[in-house]
């Protein structure tokens, strides 16, 4: 454990492909997700087919960004350096009410406090037109 | 279906360089020091070998064969399944021998664990990497922007859900760490020999990621192995006693690529292929003489004996318990300490361990008369191998 490397800047991805397309979609403010044209199936990370029923015909569609807790993992230790300086930290998976999963950071509330099937909401931070951060956030009807 | 590949195939050379923490050598020259030893061993020279399988990433199949002297090679391939990549690759070399592709099949593998993957004061960079090509994708888009870019935080995202499942308690899981690091005190490669670990130890170790410790996790390691794969046949012609490949198989979660969207978040590849490779063997887990079970960290392991049909799902801390995977129990498991105290030559080593044991060779970590033994594979977002061996009659 000796070895902390000094803090520094956060890992922002180059992304391409459908990924990138996913960002854009995103980056305007409100979360959009994969649907198939076909079979009508959300579906996240983008995929070229669906794998419910194979069709490739698909677009893409605002979400709410709600949806509930289905696990999280709190982070103690890390070499990575966009980090050091935020352990620990906890990272959460949202099972959004369109059915995909979604992983983003905690923020606004106490890791203590989560269950699973908590009511939360996804809201995006636009890092650059290619690429948007999501935080998990406690769902504003529990306020 | 009766397979033709059972029983067709055995090991007949293995090495394995020492498990160091900041080797001098470069990991082409551990992977070829190896790979010579092991063919040395199977009593053969380098030009006798015309199938190799390399890790992936670090070196080529073509550097191997043109740096030790193959001057015909027939087949190659490379797997792709992060650490469980070395034992998935016996069955490809057992498919060549038997389908009559290649006669003597190398499968290798090495790497600069302790010295690369993480920065290291007086350590240079190379430029020969390990290829994350199935999840580089997913990772660097939705786990590593979000501080999670190492296995124990990619892991945590199921083990976290199998330990509140299972009510697995910390002092369960030790039992893993804690016999490895005594099976490590037999054997005079493993790095942790003659480092003593305590429950205690274990306990006060600091926190990683979700359930895991420190003393949950195996060992960063500079190492190489290697193994030769020959017909059964040729085998008896052989110095040593054959170790024969009875079955085996590799099996992959869905989606491979991405874990919070499977469907069933602990459903691994192990559990796909495990049923597979003992009905191609025609035995059961039961007839198990050891465990090589690939130990990258204590709570997968758990999960892989419950894959592997050894015990229920939610069984393991119970199956462990007792000295039940200890030298001297029914199922002595990682008899030479495992990636958690020997080192991580990403399950290579258990396959190496295999074979001596199944040699009778294992020194004083001997499971008395084994015939026949199982090791597994792990790896990448939760993929799983394995391979069902015996001792020649």
């Amino acid at each position: 454990m000796a070895r902390t490397p000094t803090p520094g800047r956060k890992y922002i991805p180059a992304t391409e492909g459908l990924n990138q397309e996913f960002f854009e979609q995103c980056s305007g403010g409100a979360l959009h997700l994969q649907r198939c044209r076909d079979c009508a199936e959300f579906r996240h990370p983008p995929r070229y087919y669906c794998p419910s029923c194979f069709s490739d015909a698909w677009g893409w569609e605002p979400a709410t960004g709600a949806g509930k807790v289905a696990s999280w993992v709190t982070t103690y230790y890390t070499v990575d350096r966009g980090w050091v300086g935020d352990v620990p930290y906890t990272n959460v998976i949202v099972e959004l009410d369109e059915g995909p999963r979604l992983l983003g950071a905690l923020r606004g509330m106490d890791v203590d406090d989560l269950v699973l099937g908590l009511e939360v909401v996804i809201v995006g931070e636009t890092k650059r037109d290619d690429f948007v951060f999501f935080w998990v956030e406690p769902s504003p009807a529990d306020g | 279906m009766v397979s033709s590949v059972s029983g067709a195939a055995a090991i007949v050379g293995v090495a394995e360089t020492d498990y160091l923490r900041g080797a001098e050598q470069t990991v082409p020259e551990l992977i070829l020091s190896a790979s010579m030893a092991a063919i040395r061993d199977a009593g053969l020279d380098p030009s006798d070998i015309d199938g190799v399988i390399p890790p992936p990433g670090f070196i080529s199949t073509e550097e191997i064969a043109a740096n030790l002297g193959m001057p015909e090679v027939r087949y190659s391939i490379t797997v792709h399944m992060g650490g469980a990549s070395p034992t998935a690759a016996l069955q490809s070399a057992a498919m060549a021998i038997s389908g009559g592709f290649a006669e003597a099949v190398l499968v290798t593998l090495g790497w600069n664990g302790y010295s690369a993957m993480r920065p290291r004061p007086g350590v240079k960079p190379s430029r020969r990497k390990l290829d994350l090509g199935p999840v580089l994708e997913t990772s660097r888009n939705f786990y590593a922007p979000y501080g999670m870019y190492a296995a124990a935080q990619w892991y945590s995202l199921y083990l976290q859900r199998y330990v509140d499942l299972y009510d697995v308690q910390p002092e369960d899981a030790a039992e893993i760490a804690l016999a490895c690091r005594a099976h490590a005190h037999l054997n005079d490669k493993a790095l942790m020999k003659g480092r003593e670990l305590t429950l205690d130890d274990y306990l006060a170790s600091p926190r990683i990621a979700g359930p895991l410790r420190k003393f949950d996790c195996c060992l960063e390691t500079d190492c190489a192995a290697a193994i030769v794969m020959t017909s059964t046949e040729r085998a008896r012609d052989l110095p040593n006693h054959p170790v024969v490949y009875l079955g085996g198989a590799e099996g992959h979660p869905y989606p491979a690529d991405e874990i919070t969207n499977r469907p069933e978040l602990l459903r691994l590849g192990l559990d796909f292929a495990a049923p597979r490779a003992f009905a191609m063997a025609g035995v059961t887990p039961s007839d198990m003489d050891f465990l090589q079970v690939y130990d990258c960290f204590t709570y997968v392991v758990m999960m892989e004996l419950e894959a592997l049909g050894m015990c229920e799902p939610g069984g393991a801390k119970d199956f462990i318990k007792d000295g039940n995977i200890r030298l001297g129990g029914k199922y002595p498991m990682n008899t030479h300490g495992g990636l958690m105290s020997q080192g991580h030559c990403w399950g290579l080593n258990h396959v190496v361990e295999a074979t001596r044991q199944l040699r009778h060779e294992a020194g004083a970590a001997q499971v008395a008369d084994c015939e026949l033994g199982v090791v597994t594979g792990y790896g990448d977002l939760g993929d799983g191998s394995l391979a069902v061996l015996g001792r020649d009659r």
